[in-house]
């Protein structure tokens, strides 16, 4: 059984986190570099997984929680996917004519 | 019922911590501060989150095993995110960082590496990164502040460093 108090403050700590996704998503639309948007998404992903469990509190089903993993191994792999595909979206392969150059 | 409201009030304030660091990755002035605001969010907001959740755990009147598996999938995720988000922001930066987002006279990793002081040097070295002059690599550079014996002063650099205020032999070192 969920006490009432502890109900309402679930309730607004989900509120709460709802207006934390709702800023990193209008900086992730509005930011401007590619690297900005990949931050945003990185917390929205983050934030996801706390929503997820605070929901699952709130609704008393703690076995969100399994969800809460997944989502968070996979916004850590969606991330380290992204940077490899923009890390190397050029050449990947060095400058032959890199000493040659001058400083 | 008193430590499901600690424990929601736990929650509640790592949810705080969270919109403020949210609040600073929409505010702050560039790429780099706005990596500091979200690096905030996921170290110190999701563990007062999971503290709160674990604290709030105890307080239900289930079984002991039940409380007990929520237990560990809770500390299994802290965990993960507390290995994880560091180093997916670690590389989020220094992906930035090779692409050139640290502005044009920005120097190479593996020369900031190799500086005394990190990027944050002595005087005239930060005057030449921001007075849009190319970086010199630390063979090519001239530094005064430093003593004459040091490795960055190299034995036929040395004799243009009496004035040590602006760079000397730019183009024409190699």
């Amino acid at each position: 059984m969920i006490d009432p108090i502890a109900s309402n403050l679930l309730f607004v700590s989900t509120i709460t986190v709802l207006m934390t996704m709702l800023l990193a998503i209008v900086r992730a639309f509005m930011g401007p570099s590619v690297y900005d948007r990949i931050l945003a998404v990185n917390m929205f992903g983050t934030k996801t997984v706390i929503l997820i469990g605070v929901l699952g509190y709130l609704t008393g089903r703690p076995a969100f929680l399994d969800i809460a993993l997944v989502y968070a191994l996979m916004n850590f792999i969606t991330t380290i996917a992204v940077l490899r595909y923009s890390d190397f979206e050029e050449s990947p392969e060095p400058n032959p004519n890199a000493d040659q150059e001058v400083v | 019922m008193m430590l499901q409201i600690v424990g929601a009030s736990i929650l509640l304030i790592g949810t705080f911590v969270c919109m403020f660091g949210a609040i600073g990755l929409l505010r702050l002035p560039n790429f780099f501060a706005r990596t500091h605001g979200a690096s905030i969010t996921d170290t110190l907001g999701a563990t007062l989150c999971l503290v709160g959740m674990l604290v709030f755990t105890f307080g239900m009147d289930e079984s002991l095993k039940v409380n007990l598996l929520v237990v560990v999938k809770l500390i299994s995720i802290g965990v993960f995110l507390l290995v994880t988000s560091p180093i997916a922001g670690h590389a989020l930066t220094r992906a930035a960082y090779r692409k050139g987002l640290g502005g044009d006279g920005a120097p190479d990793l593996e020369d900031v590496a190799k500086l005394p002081f990190g990027i944050h040097g002595p005087a005239d070295v930060t005057e030449r990164l921001e007075g849009g002059q190319k970086w010199l690599p630390p063979e090519a550079r001239v530094d005064s502040t430093l003593p004459s014996d040091h490795p960055i002063n190299k034995p036929e650099t040395m004799d243009n460093s009496e004035q040590g205020s602006t760079p000397t032999g730019e183009g024409e070192q190699s």
